[in-house]
Formats: C-alpha cells, sequence, structure tokens
C-alpha cells in the first residue's frame, strides 16, 4: 500500500509539473504541516496537488502522515476546494476523504477510510505563492483486530480537530 | 461578553465532538447442552450429509474418515478419490479424536471413549463406552472465540453456538484477557483441533494427519487430555484397558508415534518419550522454541516441525523446524525456513506437504532434510489449508472450505483428484 502511495504521488507529481508548464497557475500544491487534536492527538503532514478547474474551484490527489495509537500511517485521499478571489487574502474551504494505512503492517492494524472538512485562508506573497492556515474536523474510521481473539474487530472512530500551517503554490 | 461565551459553546462542541468511539465486532461461544443421559444415548448411524464443521481426517483401508467436530463422524467411501462417495454419518454427541485398530473405531466423546465395531461399515454399533476416561468436561472449540459463562446445571456441554456481537467498548482489544463484558469466561487453552491418531502404526491401525491428540503404537491408544497422557491397551480391541494417566511438562497439542517414540508437539518445544514400558511412556529428550503452536511429523531420522504463532498460541515465529533425532537422546534443531502461519504437515517418502494456513498448501522436496524448505515443488493458495494426509502417493487435505484429494505419483504434474466442499 505504501508504495502504491509513493508511487501515485511521483506520477502525480511529475503529470502535474509537465502540465504547469504549459498551463501556468491552473494548477497548485498546497504542503502544510499541523495537529490532530482529539482523544487521540498528532502531528500531520499533507501534500496535496491538483487542478484549478476555475478560479474559485479545484481538486486534487493528498498524501499525508500522521500517528494512530502510536502507529505512523500514511494516507491517500482526495481534496476538492473553494476559494474567494477577492484579494491576496483568498478564504477557502476544502473537502477530503481517503484511506489510511498502518506504515508497518501488521495483523493487528488493519487501516481504514477518513474524511474531514476545513476552512481557512491563504495570504498570497506574490503571483505564486502564498502562506495558507487552516483548522477543521476530521473522522477517521480505522479497524484493529485483536491478536488473541479470532474475528474480533475492533473499529476505532477517532474524531479530531485538525490545524494546520503550510503554503500554496499555483 | 458575546463573543467568550459563543467561543465557549463552539469549544465545548468541538470537545464533545472529538470524543472517539469503539465498536467492537466479534463471535462469541454460546454452550449446547445435554444431560448425561441423552449424551450417552445419542450415538447413531444415519444417512449421509454435507460436511458442516471441519474437524479431523483419518484413512483406514479404502474409506476415509472426516469428523465434524462435536457432532459425529462422516464416512466417505474413497476407493476412488476421483469420485468418494459419502456412505453415511455417525452422529456421537462432543466428538473430537478418533483412530481405528482393526475392526474397532475409538471416539473421544468429551469425558468417555466410545468403542463402535466397524466390521459391517454400512452399520457401526456402539459396543462399549469407557465413560470418565477423559478429564474433558466441554466440547472443542474450533476457534478462539470468548466464551458466555457455562452452567453446569443445565448439564454437559456438548457444543458451541456461535453468537455474533456488535458493543460499543472503552478501549481497543489487542490481546488476551477479557473484553469487558461481565459474562463472559476467558479462554481457557486446550482447544486445539485435535484429531485422530498419527503415523501408519502397526498391523491394521489406520492414517491421520498431524493435528492429532489420539495415537494408535503398539498395543496402545495415548490419549492427550488436559495437561494428562492417557495410555489406553487395546491389545484385545474389544476391551480396551486405560492404564494410569501421566502428568506432562508443558500443553501437549500433538502427538507423533514413530517406531518405539512418542513424539509431541507443544507450545513450549518438541518433546520425546519412549514407549519400551508402553503402559508408561517416559520422558527422553526435547527441543524446546519460543512459545507457539507446533505439530510435528517424523521420517528417517529427522523430525519436522512447524511452529505457529497467532491468538491463543502466542509468540511470534512462523517457521518450519527440521529437527536430527538420529541421537534420540539429543535432539538438534538443524534449520528453520520461514512460513506465513503454518498448522499441520505430512510427510511421504520425502515429499513433505506444509498447510501454511492463508498461504495455501505447498509441497516439497525433502529428499535433503536440511534443505527441504529451499525445494519447492509446488503451492496451491486457494486452499486455506488445516492438516494433511500424505500416503500411497495419494494426498488428503482438509482446508476451511473443503477437503481435496491430491495424486503426486508425478510430483512434476500433482494433480487434484477430487473436492468435497464444507458447508459452513
Amino acid at each position: 500500500m505504501k508504495t502504491v502511495i509513493l508511487a501515485l504521488s511521483l506520477v502525480l507529481s511529475a503529470a502535474l509539473s509537465a502540465q504547469e508548464a504549459e498551463t501556468p497557475g491552473k494548477c497548485y500544491n498546497r504542503s502544510t504541516l499541523g495537529l490532530l487534536c482529539g482523544n487521540q492527538s498528532s502531528v500531520t503532514f499533507n501534500v496535496i496537488n491538483g487542478y484549478r478547474f476555475s478560479p474559485n474551484f479545484g481538486a486534487g490527489v493528498g498524501i499525508g502522515t500522521e500517528f494512530y495509537l502510536g502507529d505512523q500511517h500514511f494516507s491517500c485521499f482526495g481534496d476538492v476546494f473553494y476559494q474567494l478571489n477577492k484579494s491576496s487574502s483568498k478564504p477557502f474551504a476544502a473537502l477530503n476523504f481517503g484511506i489510511s494505512e498502518p506504515r508497518q503492517q501488521n495483523s493487528f492494524n488493519k487501516g481504514g477510510v477518513f474524511a474531514g472538512a476545513s476552512i481557512g485562508i491563504s495570504h498570497f506573497t506574490g503571483k505564486h505563492f502564498g502562506l495558507t492556515t487552516s483548522v477543521g474536523y476530521r473522522i477517521s474510521m480505522l479497524d484493529f483486530r485483536s491478536s488473541w481473539w479470532d474475528d474480533y474487530i475492533t473499529r476505532g472512530y477517532f474524531k479530531q480537530l485538525e490545524l494546520r500551517f503550510g503554503f500554496s503554490i499555483l | 461578553m458575546k463573543y467568550p461565551v459563543t467561543l465557549l459553546c463552539a469549544l465545548l462542541l468541538v470537545l464533545v465532538g472529538c470524543k472517539d468511539k469503539y465498536i467492537a465486532r466479534y463471535k462469541m461461544y454460546e454452550a449446547v447442552y445435554m444431560d448425561p443421559e441423552t449424551f450417552r444415548s445419542s450415538v447413531a448411524f444415519e444417512i449421509a450429509r454435507p460436511v458442516k464443521l471441519r474437524g479431523n481426517i483419518y484413512i483406514k483401508d479404502n474409506y476415509l474418515f472426516v469428523v465434524e467436530t462435536n457432532a459425529g463422524v462422516h464416512f466417505i467411501d474413497n476407493s476412488n478419490p476421483s469420485n468418494p462417495v459419502k456412505t453415511g454419518f455417525l452422529k456421537i454427541p462432543g466428538c473430537s479424536n478418533i483412530a481405528i485398530r482393526g475392526s474397532v473405531m475409538y471416539v473421544s466423546s468429551l469425558m468417555d471413549l466410545v468403542c463402535i465395531d466397524l466390521s459391517n461399515m454400512a452399520h457401526p454399533v456402539e459396543f462399549r463406552r469407557l465413560e470418565n476416561v477423559f478429564p474433558t468436561q466441554e466440547a472443542v472449540c474450533l476457534k478462539n472465540y470468548p466464551k458466555i459463562a457455562v452452567e453446569s446445571s443445565k448439564g454437559l456441554v456438548v457444543d458451541w453456538k456461535i453468537k455474533e456481537i456488535e458493543e460499543e467498548t472503552d478501549q481497543i482489544q489487542y490481546s488476551g484477557g477479557g473484553n469487558g463484558n461481565g459474562g463472559i469466561m476467558v479462554f481457557e487453552g486446550d482447544v486445539m483441533l485435535a484429531a485422530s491418531n498419527g503415523n501408519p502404526g502397526s498391523g491394521s491401525s489406520g492414517i491421520s494427519g498431524s493435528i492429532t491428540k489420539f495415537a494408535l503404537a503398539g498395543d496402545y491408544l495415548y490419549a492427550y487430555d488436559m495437561g494428562r497422557l492417557i495410555p489406553v491397551d487395546v491389545s484385545n480391541p474389544q476391551f480396551p484397558v486405560p492404564a494410569a494417566e501421566i502428568w506432562m511438562q508443558g500443553n501437549v497439542e500433538t502427538l507423533f508415534p514413530h517406531g518405539d517414540h512418542l513424539f509431541m508437539g507443544t507450545t513450549t518445544g518438541m518433546l520425546i518419550y519412549g514407549l519400551s514400558n508402553p503402559a508408561v511412556p517416559h520422558y527422553i529428550s526435547s527441543v524446546s522454541h519460543m512459545r507457539a503452536c507446533d505439530p510435528v511429523v517424523v521420517e528417517d531420522n529427522y523430525a519436522y516441525v512447524t511452529v505457529r504463532s497467532s491468538g491463543f498460541c502466542g509468540g511470534n515465529i512462523n517457521q518450519l523446524q527440521v529437527i536430527d533425532i538420529s541421537n534420540i537422546q539429543s535432539p538438534e534443531l538443524k534449520k528453520t525456513f520461514e512460513m506465513r502461519g503454518p498448522y499441520g504437515l505430512g510427510i511421504d517418502q520425502g515429499t513433505l506437504f506444509i498447510c501454511d494456513g492463508e498461504a495455501g498448501l505447498k509441497i516439497y522436496d525433502a529428499s535433503q532434510p536440511e534443505d527441504c524448505g529451499n525445494q519447492l515443488i509446488e503451492k496451491y493458495r486457494h486452499i486455506r489449508a488445516i492438516d494433511v494426509i500424505p500416503h500411497n502417493q495419494l494426498a488428503i487435505v482438509i482446508g476451511e472450505n473443503g477437503i481435496y484429494q491430491y495424486d503426486y505419483s508425478n510430483r512434476k504434474n500433482i494433480t487434484l483428484l477430487s473436492e468435497i466442499s464444507i458447508e459452513q
């Protein structure tokens, strides 16, 4: 799974780079570092590469990493956003959904899916580069198999407040 | 003042909304009770029916016997392995182990040893019952599920019903112990799939797979139950006589007789007992390993042990171990080969069969025993193989979903002859 995520990311990045050269300003990258706060708290890092279908609307694919119950997870997700284009400070709202897999494949931590929503603002210091901050809510649904009992799955619903800081490139 | 209150409310909402939730989905065993009188009068030969639950396999002459754990024994005419024919079902409540000597089938039925006359295969009948030979008072569990507390006042536990549970819990259940439900007993440990007896043995005994707690050697039937090895003198098959039980070290899971020795797979290693005095087997030597489940088979000067770690087996190793037993006083672990999660195994004239659970059935060339793990001949991934009997170029494999027969007379072209499905 890890290999798939990395390969997907590389392919997408390459494709977007090529596309960017032809149609400047249509592609975007948003890279953020942040915190997931809840009963389970974790640092989180995301990189999203996407395409802007209009000045306001865009969609992309991202990869990220965070921790659940001490295990590092990698996530692969889809991202859609709507952005207001009023000035150099551009408020936006984003939705994302994807899968989360543990870094170490073992028989206990089976991974799962997640979805999130956030609002934020990107403050552009130039034509292409902006600083971004956002706050959101994320719910992850992850399965854990008991190593003792047979056919015993505990599904954890992790609900977290998501705070992110980073940069956007258009 | 308005803004701080709004902020406080928002913060509370967020905090409430960030409380994690855990839902546990699992299965539990609920006891099926029967009163002792009904239990002891229920043995009957019935018309053939589908195999509903995996159990031990055993062959004798042209017949294949499949134990349906806790329910009885399927009789299958295997004269033509390409077309096995189910001929009947011997209903025996609490049934788990079988062994056949001559025309007598010995069956463990909870705490009793039941003797079945097979002289007429179309009409097998119970002719003797040795009551309370085994300490076991409960039916075998094939899976490691929590049990709802048993109420012994309701009678004997002859079987288990599976109950599916979905409940909110306050933590993730990673490993052993209780699961937060007040009415649950923890697992008792001694629930390995128990099978019939070991290798070809002497005279007219049958053959079974490697996962076994019944073994016929010479004039004795050896049965392991709850920490005790129980020798039963079957020199006169019609009148079996239990000898004094022997307390064993370790938790024995499988028995395999070979020559004058009894090899035992335990959760902590392989034990070798001598049978020079068959009524009182004596300890000779052992090879230890990390805690795990481990059936053992023997051919010539080598013992082959599969070591599996999962659930109640404990440990963290999954291996095939090759042990040199040329010096029976001092067996030596020669080689280990990594496996996925092996269960039973079998060997026949240098062809080694490993039931590697989810990884399927694996067949190796063991003509060079210490290199056998590198000599894979064939692999059948679609079978979640549990145990195997290889004999006379025919491998009978039982998996989670069926019983499969393979012709390995040509090891370069192993062919599937037939399949009997298990309807779970």
